[in-house]
């Protein structure tokens, strides 16, 4: 008979069977003996689906056999869940753990475990005090030193300035300019809002660093076994505005792009929380090229900095709360496995980055082309011209000039232009102090770009993205003008 | 013996899983899966920021609401 250690017997034993009880098993047999259809698996799996009312198999039931048949099945699916005091599903998962925890001890030996230094470590990043530098250590070191300041920076300088402006675009530019003679042709094309000029060049230059760095530091932290300590450690402040600790994810990749963010809120778990996440992306998350340039324009403003943050960071607890207290439903449960922490391997983090870039330009390049493409029919029919008229009298009433209009109005096409215009503007000091901290704040609430908006309306219908839209609209002018009545009457930037 | 819930139970005790009292039937399977079933016993590691208990060998965190509903029995 061979062998009789353990793990021999096992591997003979390989075809486990699972005991359902009495009741289960005589369906099982039950529906077996009815089942005409060819289903790809035993007739005791597919019972045992069914029993479940897994919605797949009711469904090729409903196509494979006589309306007589599916009666009958479900006739006994009825007689099985009124004999059980729990739900199938529950049932079956139960049956199966203990069938597992049974085999487990036959082959399995333990030991005490839980004092290498993984464990240690381990432990500390979930302290509710001694997690907390770590936690800031991550955002600070991972996010912003090298995500924001190495790649949003460094990357993104040299591959502007030193490849698009300087090679491409120039030889983009004279080719179209050579080939076709007609100008809106020439526009669509190249020159300043052209699809390769700044559509292409945009995904290229300013996204694809960014999103490259995020990508990487994103799989560390996922690979290292960090990805659930840090959503249970922020859990709390997340319910908060109606989300939980999984939000997390959506919400620090918003940091990087808001439009891949968006798309990533597919992964929460019920229709409301990711409506709520694409609210809170849209209004208060900067993406990383918004970052940057606000950042520089206020690095100048003493105290600007900290009214800027605090107004955004208010705007995004306030609007969280009460859009959390008036969308129907309740809180999602959070339930999270912590995993050992783990040295990430670097083969997993490079597949796992390249494939994510890769995913990533697939789904987000067409949005930008399309975004060079509405600019120029933008400017061709003239609705731009009396956009900005409207516009205008808007910005008038906070208190900025009326070019913060072209910077409000292109910061939507380009998310970090409407920042970059604002620092033109206070370059040749057009603004004072006051109307820095007003027009930050109102662009980086305003607008998501054209990109974040068109994957609104395919992540979550034209419905809601109208809705959301015509609500951060008018709110966000709405806190610039409070703002600049508050700064105003403490008299801020006049000392 | 008695009843409670594991958010009465104290951080570095244990108890064995006698019920899950929740009507989520969603719920109900995620924590099945996680390894959460009625005769495991369980240790509270924390409560703060989140609940994590230890059940085998596998940790898992959980808010207070999900806590609220997992039943033990103590000695």
């Amino acid at each position: 008979m061979g062998c009789k250690c353990p793990h021999c017997v096992a591997s003979r034993e390989a075809r486990m069977t699972v005991d359902y009880g009495p009741t289960v098993e005589e369906a099982l047999r039950e529906i077996a003996g009815k089942l005409e259809g060819q289903y790809g698996m035993s007739g005791k799996a597919v019972g045992l689906l069914l029993l479940q009312r897994d919605p797949e198999i009711m469904e090729e039931l409903a196509r494979r056999e006589s309306a007589e048949t599916v009666r009958e099945i479900h006739l006994v699916i009825d007689r099985v869940e009124n004999a059980l005091d729990s739900p199938v599903p529950y049932y079956v998962a139960l049956r199966r753990r203990e069938a597992a925890a049974e085999l487990a001890k036959r082959v399995a030996s333990a030991d005490a475990g839980g004092r290498s230094p993984a464990a240690w470590l381990g432990r500390i990043l979930v302290h509710p005090i001694l997690g907390l530098p770590a936690l800031f250590a991550v955002i600070y070191f991972g996010l912003y030193q090298f995500v924001g300041v190495f790649g949003a920076g460094t990357l993104v300088d040299y591959l502007e300035s030193n490849i698009f402006e300087t090679i491409i675009n120039p030889w983009v530019n004279q080719v179209v300019d050579a080939l076709f003679p007609w100008y809106w042709v020439r526009e669509l094309l190249a020159h300043e809002y052209g699809i390769i000029t700044l559509g292409v060049r945009y995904a290229v230059a300013i996204i694809f660093p960014i999103v490259g760095t995020f990508f990487l530091v994103f799989s560390v932290i996922e690979d290292s076994g960090y990805l659930p300590r840090l959503a249970l450690m922020v859990d709390r402040l997340f319910r908060a505005v109606g989300l939980n600790g999984r939000a997390v994810i959506p919400m620090t990749l918003g940091f990087g792009c808001d439009t891949m963010a968006t798309m990533v809120t597919r992964t929460l778990e019920t229709r409301r929380e990711r409506i709520l996440a694409t609210l809170l992306l849209a209004l208060a998350v900067p993406c990383s090229a918004q970052l940057g340039v606000i950042m520089g324009i206020l690095s100048g403003t003493p105290g600007g900095l900290m009214v800027w943050a605090g107004t955004v960071t208010l705007v995004f607890l306030l609007v969280g709360y009460l859009t959390a207290r008036l969308l129907p439903g309740r809180g999602p449960s959070f339930y999270m496995e912590v995993p050992p922490l783990r040295m990430p391997s670097l083969l997993n983090v490079w597949r796992k980055t390249y494939t994510r870039m890769q995913w990533y330009f697939r789904e987000v390049l067409p949005l930008f082309i399309l975004g060079s493409v509405f600019i120029w029919v933008g400017r061709i029919t003239g609705i731009f011209t009396l956009l900005l008229t409207g516009l205008g009298q808007v910005v008038s009433a906070l208190g900025l000039p009326e070019e913060t209009a072209i910077a409000f109005l292109f910061g939507f096409f380009r998310r970090d232009y409407g920042a970059a215009g604002l620092f033109d503007l206070y370059q040749n000091g057009t603004l004072n102090p006051l109307q820095l901290v007003v027009s930050s704040v109102t662009l980086t609430l305003f607008i998501p770009c054209v990109a974040q908006f068109t994957m609104m309306a395919k992540e979550r219908g034209w419905r809601t993205t109208l809705l959301i839209t015509g609500f951060i609209f008018p709110f966000a002018f709405a806190v610039g003008w409070v703002l600049f009545k508050i700064l105003g009457a403490l008299g801020f930037g006049t000392t | 013996m008695s009843e409670k819930s594991l958010v009465e139970l104290r951080v570095g005790l244990s108890g064995r899983i006698v019920r899950l009292e929740t009507h989520d039937e969603t719920l109900l399977r995620k924590l099945t899966a996680l390894g959460l079933a009625p005769g495991e016993e369980l240790t509270l590691l924390q409560k703060i920021p989140s609940y994590i208990i230890k059940v085998g060998y596998t940790e898992v965190a959980l808010d207070r609401e999900t806590a609220v509903s997992i039943i033990l029995s103590c000695d």
